[in-house]
């Protein structure tokens, strides 16, 4: 990516800190599809994750100073950003947490509309290679990532034991890195 | 510590991809800052993770981005802030009271204030209780003159109601005709009951927008008369752009009626600020009074 090599990360933190709109307009236009890509798939409403894309980008630029650069790259941060704005969004509007727990209990999860929507999204922008990821695989993912399940959650979703939710969250993970190397 | 079994946990993944509680989170975190090796694989699964979501990757739609240029361009001003939810609301530049003290401090004193206006309410009452005893006394000694006397009264009464008549007159933006009283029941007008921002707590107007004929109402029915250099203003909030929506009348005689203000297409919030005469929402010389938010 030739673009993204105009700034460094260090230069991107130094410019919002500085309050600079020429780098803010940079980081939206480099980073908006991915972390509206992430508000999507947790959503699945494009309004809603539209409001989730503001809300983040805001936070970006209003609490830059409290990124940590020893815990990770600014990315990451973005995404956690984004991962938990829209996940408090998705836990406090349309689907209660309520609602989510039952989807687990059923396993009618899977079937879902809000899975069925992003799954076609999927097929708009998804790689070949996480499309061959094993079904399985990619839902304990999903549902870590994207719908904010805790351990409890995915092991009842998935009817697995308790203790093995993170080696199988360690081979779905390990499954994927070879799958984006290919 | 046997550390490759710890990295072969998976705990590493399920913390990288948010599977962790809060106080495992920071153990993985404090192991990583002591093991290089386990760093360096945490790197490695967060650069893995970002090339993942990359694959869903989706532009946004193009208004979001002018939506937040607008909002960081305007954040030091008081409809940027407005623009955002109010969680976000966090530098907020209007100055807010400190949420607890003050409001006590000044429910403290309107109830004060309360008690002084009764005290002068009851010594009225007793005033007239007497005035009206003295009344009765004189005309009872004096029987002849009392026909007169009422006739009299009668006459000032009417000339009081007719003086009434005129002064609402003469504020013609502020007459109440019968239109009006028709647009409160007008399925076309949305009406919203403003609510208090920052130090002005309480809700004292309520707005209305009429969706044919796009017509701005305001119905004043607490706001403080300005002072004489200074007037209200409503302003209109769209897609973080504010907008004039025209100037208040608040007198006495314009309490409860229907102010007819401009047109706008579709707004989104609607503020009265309190502005000095000749400014145009200058920063630092408005202030925030009335704050609706129009969900349509």
């Amino acid at each position: 990516m030739a673009a993204a090599s105009t700034y460094t990360e260090a230069e991107l933190v130094q410019g919002l800190k500085a309050r600079n709109e020429k780098i803010f307009s940079y980081l939206y236009d480099h980073y908006s599809p991915a972390l509206y890509g992430v508000a999507l798939k947790v959503i699945a409403d494009e309004t809603t994750a539209g409001d989730v894309l503001q809300e983040v980008f805001v936070k970006i630029w209003r609490s830059i100073d409290k990124y940590d650069a020893t815990k990770g790259r600014l990315f990451t941060w973005m995404l956690n950003i984004a991962r938990n704005t829209a996940i408090d969004s998705l836990r406090s509007k349309a689907y209660k947490l309520d609602q989510k727990i039952t989807d687990v209990d059923n396993l009618a999860i899977l079937n879902e509309p809000q899975l069925a929507i992003y799954l076609q999204v999927d097929h708009l922008g998804l790689s070949k290679a996480v499309e061959r990821l094993q079904k399985e695989q990619r839902t304990i993912i999903d549902l870590a990532y994207y719908k904010g399940c805790t351990h409890e959650e995915i092991s009842k979703a998935l009817d697995i034991p308790l203790g093995t939710v993170k080696t199988r969250m360690r081979n779905a993970i390990m499954q994927l890195r070879g799958l984006l190397k290919q | 510590m046997d550390i490759n079994h710890y990295i072969s946990s998976g705990v590493l993944e399920s913390y990288v991809y948010g599977l962790l509680p809060e106080d495992e989170v920071a153990e993985v975190e404090a192991i990583a800052q002591q093991y290089p090796e386990v760093r360096e694989i945490v790197e490695d699964l967060q650069l893995q993770k970002e090339e993942f979501v990359k694959c869903y990757a989706v532009t946004p739609p193009p208004e979001i981005k002018a939506r937040l240029m607008l909002i960081i361009r305007n954040e030091s001003t008081p409809e940027g802030e407005l623009a955002l939810p109010q969680e976000l609301r966090l530098n907020n530049p209007v100055p807010q009271p400190l949420l607890t003290t003050p409001a006590v401090k000044m429910k403290a004193v309107t109830g004060k204030k309360q008690e002084r206006i009764w005290k002068i309410i009851a010594a009225a009452v007793i005033g007239i209780l007497i005035i009206s005893a003295g009344i009765n006394f004189f005309l009872a000694t004096d029987s002849k003159d009392y026909k007169a006397r009422y006739e009299r009264l009668i006459a000032s009464q009417k000339k009081i109601d007719e003086n009434k008549n005129l002064e609402s007159n003469q504020t013609a933006s502020v007459q109440e005709s019968d239109e009006d009283k028709k647009l409160l029941k007008d399925p076309n007008v949305i009406w919203i009951k403003a609510s208090g921002y920052g130090p002005h707590p309480d809700g004292a107007v309520t707005i209305g927008w009429n969706k044919a004929s796009k017509e701005v109402y305001l119905v004043n029915w607490r706001l403080p008369i300005p002072p004489e250099d200074k007037q209200y203003h409503l302003r209109t909030i769209t897609d973080g752009k504010p907008a004039d929506a025209g100037i208040l009348v608040i007198t006495p005689s314009s309490n409860g009626k229907i102010q007819h203000l401009k047109t706008t297409t579709i707004p989104q919030s609607f503020v009265v600020t309190l502005e000095p005469i000749g400014s145009k929402g200058a920063n630092g010389k408005t202030e925030i009074y009335q704050v609706a938010e129009m969900n349509l």
